[in-house]
């Protein structure tokens, strides 16, 4: 896999699934996607499978007539990836009004972080 | 086309839109004033947000008063199709004095206010698509992480489903959503933060959980693109988003500890900058955001009660009789003086600013406290005479007797207090008077005291005075043959 594309939205469930739960059979990947993310049906999260055994995300290994899938990448590789291929294009706040932002509307600048951060490091420890 | 720019409705629109302009000014004025009469910033939030809807059914109430008394406004224009005759006068209030005339540029109006609201709408409901899209790519933070979010949940928001969720593509921490909303963390700051950092800071966006801001939020916003033209209503939103972060800074920071969540959210700041390019960012002045990390350790919320509240009804009173009556040409209702002192504080010796100084006025729990330049801002509604008391730990407080308006800019200077040299008792943090001359009069609250038998924390002394004036002492009460008199107060807690 020399330079493979970002797991779709579809594919991060099933990943997500298969760290909580290496090993995992379809039928508990469904069960977990279908608690914590949305209500699937099991033949999709069937064929996804199939697909990513092509591609190569994840290994299975038969146990009975079962198939167990455990996920190829770590969790800690996809989130590298995610976090270095989205970077550029973060969102950066302005275009959507509507979200509740933590910082609030208007964002501080570097040298007013700074000045914020010693000025709180100057503050007594009493305060807390 | 034409006949359709003559219908009545569009006329009526043009005249709010016209109106609005000063009725909403004195309204969300009225809102504003009411509002400082909490300290508490969610009831100002609550008060601004009612007046800010209420302007709703007041710009219905304008479109009814500036429906033309005529159904067919011009002679030869074609008219609506409704074909009422010409002198049959509508239920509306005859507003314009002549009932005949009706400005052309009224519809006008109406129609360019149209174009704009297409615009503003098509902006708002883009935003509202790509917030939604945030969901894409994100995921769930592993077993522990959820396990320990769903009890910070039950305790913060009882009764709330939101999921928190990690995205790589976004910069910052948001609630995403309005009617099924969720918790979304940047991934790699996820990662970064100490555990503690990340509850502080989730406990901010589940207190907006609790809150139920994302509906208040969507509200504010349909009301803010519906009447875009409106210099106030955005000032008002922003009002809006100011208080709504207090008091969810106040809800998260209790619990977490001001410290630990300052700098939780200095380092959201700080990680949400690092992304972009630096020239990108409007360096101007302080954001908002300093006075929120300021604001965490000031002696109080910053709205202070005022007199403005009192006054706020007063002043919305007229309003409503005018529009009752429909004599909307009536005079402007004054506002009342908005005294704004500023000043600087700083060292008297090295002229340095003090930080964090309190500027409190006196007799009331107005006050605030000075910015990393010393600098402070005080809002004062009262043309009267004031007295700012200024005060900072280890020097000694001021009074200033303020009663010139123009007079707004202040510069003090605060001098360090002589360092009071207790003698420690050995083994125990009491100072002891025991050392004192014989001929020096002990007075604690009021009271001679024997020197021997007083046991004083040098933390619970308020005031010490030293009177060493004869006539002083004399005019006090006090044996003038003695040397001197110290007079302790202690706190009163």
């Amino acid at each position: 896999m020399a330079v493979d594309p970002l797991p779709s939205d579809a594919e991060l469930r099933i990943l997500q699934a298969l760290w909580e739960q290496p090993g995992a059979s379809v039928h508990d990947v469904h069960d977990w996607i279908c608690t914590h993310e949305r209500a699937l049906s099991y033949t999709t999260v069937l064929t996804q499978l199939q697909r990513m055994h092509k591609k190569g995300l994840v290994k299975r290994g038969r146990d009975g007539l079962q198939h167990r899938y455990s996920s190829v990448p770590t969790r800690s590789e996809v989130e590298a990836k995610l976090i270095h291929r989205l970077s550029n294009k973060a969102f950066d706040g302005s275009a959507v009004r509507l979200a509740l932002k933590a910082l609030g509307t208007d964002q501080p600048t570097g040298e007013e972080l700074d000045e914020l951060q010693r000025w709180l490091d100057a503050q007594k420890d009493q305060h807390d | 086309m034409i006949d359709l720019l003559y219908h009545p409705l569009l006329a009526a629109v043009g005249y709010a839109l016209l109106h609005s302009l000063w009725v909403f000014g004195l309204f969300l004025l009225a809102g504003r004033l009411t509002a400082k009469g909490f300290t508490d910033p969610a009831r100002r939030h609550s008060v601004l947000l009612a007046f800010l809807t209420l302007l709703l059914p007041v710009f219905g109430m304008l479109i009814y008063l500036g429906w033309p008394a005529e159904a067919e406004p011009l002679p030869g224009a074609g008219g609506d199709a409704s074909g009422v005759p010409t002198d049959t006068p509508t239920d509306g209030v005859d507003l314009m004095g002549t009932g005949q005339w009706i400005p052309e540029w009224l519809p006008l109006l109406s129609v360019m206010y149209l174009i704009g609201l297409l615009l503003a709408g098509t902006r708002t409901l883009w935003a509202y698509r790509s917030m939604l899209g945030l969901r894409k790519g994100s995921i769930l933070p592993e077993a522990e992480r959820i396990a320990d979010y769903r009890s910070l949940r039950t305790a913060m928001a009882p009764g709330c489903r939101a999921k928190w969720r990690l995205s790589a593509a976004v910069n910052q921490v948001l609630t995403v959503g309005v009617w099924r909303p969720f918790i979304l963390f940047p991934l790699a700051l996820a990662n970064e933060l100490s555990t503690e950092e990340v509850h502080a800071i989730l406990r901010h966006e589940l207190a907006h959980l609790r809150r139920q801001d994302p509906l208040w939020q969507a509200l504010q916003q349909l009301v803010a693109t519906l009447f875009f033209y409106h210099p106030l209503v955005n000032w008002l939103c922003r009002e809006l988003d100011r208080e709504r972060e207090f008091a969810c800074d106040d809800l998260a920071a209790g619990v977490s500890g001001r410290k630990t969540y300052a700098r939780a959210l200095l380092r959201v700041a700080a990680y949400s900058l690092h992304p972009k390019i630096p020239f990108t960012v409007s360096a101007t002045d302080r954001s908002s955001f300093s006075h929120r990390v300021h604001r965490l350790f000031g002696p109080q919320s910053s709205g202070n009660p005022r007199g403005g509240y009192f006054l706020a009804p007063l002043l919305s009173l007229p309003l409503f009789v005018l529009l009752t009556l429909g004599t909307l040409n009536g005079p402007f209702t004054t506002v009342m003086p908005n005294t704004n002192i500023t000043g600087t504080i700083l060292d008297g010796a090295t002229d340095t600013p003090l930080v964090g100084a309190t500027v409190m006025v006196k007799g009331t729990n107005t006050g605030t406290i000075t910015d990393i330049d010393g600098d402070f801002s005080l809002d004062w509604d009262d043309s009267g005479a004031v007295t700012l008391l200024i005060s900072y730990v280890g020097y000694v407080s001021k009074e200033i007797i303020f009663d010139n308006i123009k007079d707004r800019e202040l510069d003090i200077e605060l001098n360090k207090q002589e360092k009071v040299q207790f003698r420690k008792a050995s083994g125990d943090e009491s100072a002891s008077f025991s050392n004192l001359p014989d001929d020096i009069i002990l007075v604690v609250d009021g009271r001679i005291v024997d020197r021997n038998e007083v046991s004083l924390s040098p933390s619970t002394i308020a005031e010490l005075k030293v009177i060493k004036n004869k006539e002083e002492m004399t005019k006090l009460g006090f044996d003038a043959e003695k040397d001197g008199v110290i007079m302790v107060t202690t706190k009163k807690e």
